[in-house]
This record gives structure tokens, sequence and C-alpha cells, in this order.
């Protein structure tokens, strides 16, 4: 992935710093950084096709997750501009692209507004790619570089869910790694890098 | 113009003002009929898809509902090979080999707006530049880039034609998908 033009930069800071600022959250001090936050759910263990990421990063522990809560601190929040899905199992890993599992629905939720709908892996890459900056892929993961800035300010919690197509009883060896890739702020009472 | 102003502009040309309010979004929807077993067919997606479920389409209607829109940037046919509804789990396949010849069209609100372009051997041979790019596998869907967006305003009913000069086995699912820069209902705060 080559940088983004300082137009591109510029307005997905522009965006973070209003959707946090309509929430009465002065960020415009806080330290500028990159952010790759993720949570991993094996979905061979439960008899459902309904499965939710960053929920439960409370009661996860290193490697499953980066993060403690599924929301950010004050002064902590995060722009996403990539999700990248994954299948991580190392043991007979089912390929997720270009097969019919790419049906499976991403949902986001940013405070119990849903920011992504129904968006299929299927957009994601192998298949179709929603856009040219899609990132790299394989069999087993696929990315998508989404079209507009979605913000995820401090405080406020999110969720990523997935539907699948097939029950996981059809679906063999599927440990899935979800990633939110972006710009993002960190807390910062003094000097700004 | 870029892509969010054109969607404002349509949607305040038709009353909707409340659009530039609406939460931004990356939108992709899709269709699936079953194939047509004989050369040249005529297809017609999203008309009747609230008869469909869940995978064969991610959509209940095609209208959108109030404070929806999609400004759509691309279009695609693909194929599932020897669809199983047990197992969904058919590899996905390209709708016929080269030379498929496949020539879509999309509806909107009663106008044509895209008119008998052709993606089948313009994908098959990539011919052009504005192709959708693929990962790992070989091109596994017909598609391309549009140059321009089409906005598709809520509440008014889109369809895509296409006419597909391969035969495609009654037991394969033909699938058609519509993808760009979206807006979804949101009454509150934008995220």
């Amino acid at each position: 992935m080559q940088n983004l033009p300082f137009a591109a930069q510029q307005e997905q800071v522009n965006k973070f710093l209003e959707a946090t600022r309509q929430l009465g959250a002065q960020m415009d001090g806080s330290q500028g950084t990159t952010r790759i936050i993720y949570d991993t759910q094996d979905i061979t263990t439960a008899p459902t096709t309904s499965y939710d990421f960053f929920s439960a990063v409370s009661s996860k522990t290193f490697p499953a997750t980066n993060i403690t809560d599924n929301r950010f601190e004050p002064g902590e929040g995060m722009v996403i501009k990539e999700i990248i899905i994954s299948n991580i199992q190392t043991t007979t890993p089912a390929a997720v692209v270009n097969t019919f599992l790419g049906a499976t629905l991403v949902n986001v939720l940013i405070g119990n507004n849903r920011v992504i709908k129904d968006l299929p892996l299927w957009a994601f890459g192998g298949l179709t790619a929603v856009n040219n900056l899609n990132p790299t892929n394989s069999t087993n993961t696929t990315g998508i570089r989404l079209l507009t800035n979605l913000v995820i300010p401090p405080q406020v919690q999110f969720i990523c869910n997935l539907r699948t197509p097939l029950s996981p009883a059809a679906a063999q060896g599927i440990t899935f790694r979800v990633y939110f890739k972006g710009y993002g702020k960190l807390f910062n009472p003094r000097n700004n890098y | 113009m870029n892509i969010a102003q054109q969607i404002v502009g349509v949607n305040e040309r038709l009353g909707n003002f409340a659009v530039p309010q609406m939460q931004g979004t990356t939108r992709y929807i899709f269709d699936a009929l079953d194939g047509v077993n004989a050369a040249n067919s005529g297809y017609s997606f999203f008309q009747g898809v609230s008869n469909r479920v869940f995978p064969l389409s991610n959509i209940n209607q095609n209208r959108f509902e109030a404070g929806e829109s999609l400004a759509v940037q691309g279009i695609q046919l693909f194929t599932i090979a020897t669809y199983s509804s047990a197992t969904h789990s058919s590899a996905i396949a390209v709708p016929g080999a080269f030379p498929t010849t496949a020539v879509v069209n999309l509806f909107i609100g009663n106008q044509r707006v895209l008119k008998n372009i052709e993606l089948g051997v313009y994908s098959l041979s990539a011919l052009g530049k504005s192709l959708v790019p693929t990962a790992t596998a070989a091109q596994t869907g017909v598609g391309i880039f549009l140059e321009t967006p089409l906005v598709i305003p809520p509440q008014v009913e889109f369809f895509v034609t296409a006419q597909i000069s391969t035969a495609i086995a009654t037991t394969s699912k033909v699938f058609c998908a519509l993808w760009g820069t979206g807006t979804l209902l949101n009454p509150k705060e934008n995220y």
C-alpha cells in the first residue's frame, strides 16, 4: 500500500475531529497515529451463523486480540480505512476467497449505529475489489479499503458481526481474525510528535 | 464533483434534503438467478429479489429504504457452478469461458443509465484498464469500474438486465453485483 496523498490524509483527520467534536471531545491536540486492532474467534465451536467480533475482547488474552475493551480510552479513537478478515487456522484452513464462504455478510456497528451494512466478503477481494486500493489477498485472507471514512470516537462501543451462509459443521477449519486498520489518535497531554 | 456531492445533489433534486446528514458507507449489493441452459439467454436481476433469501441476495427489495442510497461505481457478473443449497460449497467461476459475451443494462427509476455495455469479452480478454482487480486467482467474474458514478436514490426501483451468450447449467446460479459509495439511514450522530 502506497502512502496516501496529503488531501486524503487530511480528509480523514477532518472527519475524525468533526465527529468527536459533535460528541464533545476536543481531540485536535492528540497524537496522530496508525492503528491496527484485531479480534480472533473460532467459528467452528457453536451451531450458529452469526459471530460478533470485538464484543468480548475483555475476556481474551494475547494473541487472540490486541485491545482490552471494545471501546477506546478517553483521548483515543480511530478512522476505519481497511477491514481485513483472515482465516488464521494453520491446519487445513478453509479458503475464504473464491468460495461460497465469500457470501459471508459483514456488518459494523459503532455506538448502536450500523455503518457497514451487509457487505459480503466477495466485495473484499479475490472475486471483486470495490476499490483498486484493496489490500493484497491470499485464498485465506481478504481485505477491503473502504470508500468512506468511518470514525470510532473514544468511549463508544463498536462491534463487527459476520453472518456466514453455511453452518459451521459444513465449513471446516475456520478461525477468523478481523482487523481494523486506519488513522488514529492517542491520548497526549503534552507534546505532539 | 466528487461522489458524495453527486449523491447529495441527486437526492436534493428529489426532495431528500437530509442526505448530507446520513452515514457514509461502502455498499455492495447482489442478486442471484438460476442459470438458463440456452445460449444468448436473458436475465433480469434485482426484480423479484424479495422472493430470494440470503445467500442468494443481501437486499430485501429492489429499492433502498429511506435514507439509503448507492452511487454505483462498479458492476459485475459471476456464477456459482453446480450450486448446492445444502452446503453452499461450490466454487465460484466465470459465467462461461472466453469468449463469453455479456451485455448489461442498468435501469434506475424507469431510466436506462447503462446501455448495452459489454462485460464478458472485455473482462475475460483484459481489453481495458478499468477491470475489477483480483487477488491470487485468475479473473473469477466479469466486471468493470464505471467511468461515472450512477446514483440510486432511496425508494426508487432499480434493476439490471443481462444477456449472456453462453448457456449456464440450471444447477448453477448467476450473480449480479453493484457496488460503490453509499449512505445509510442515520437520524443521530454521524461516524
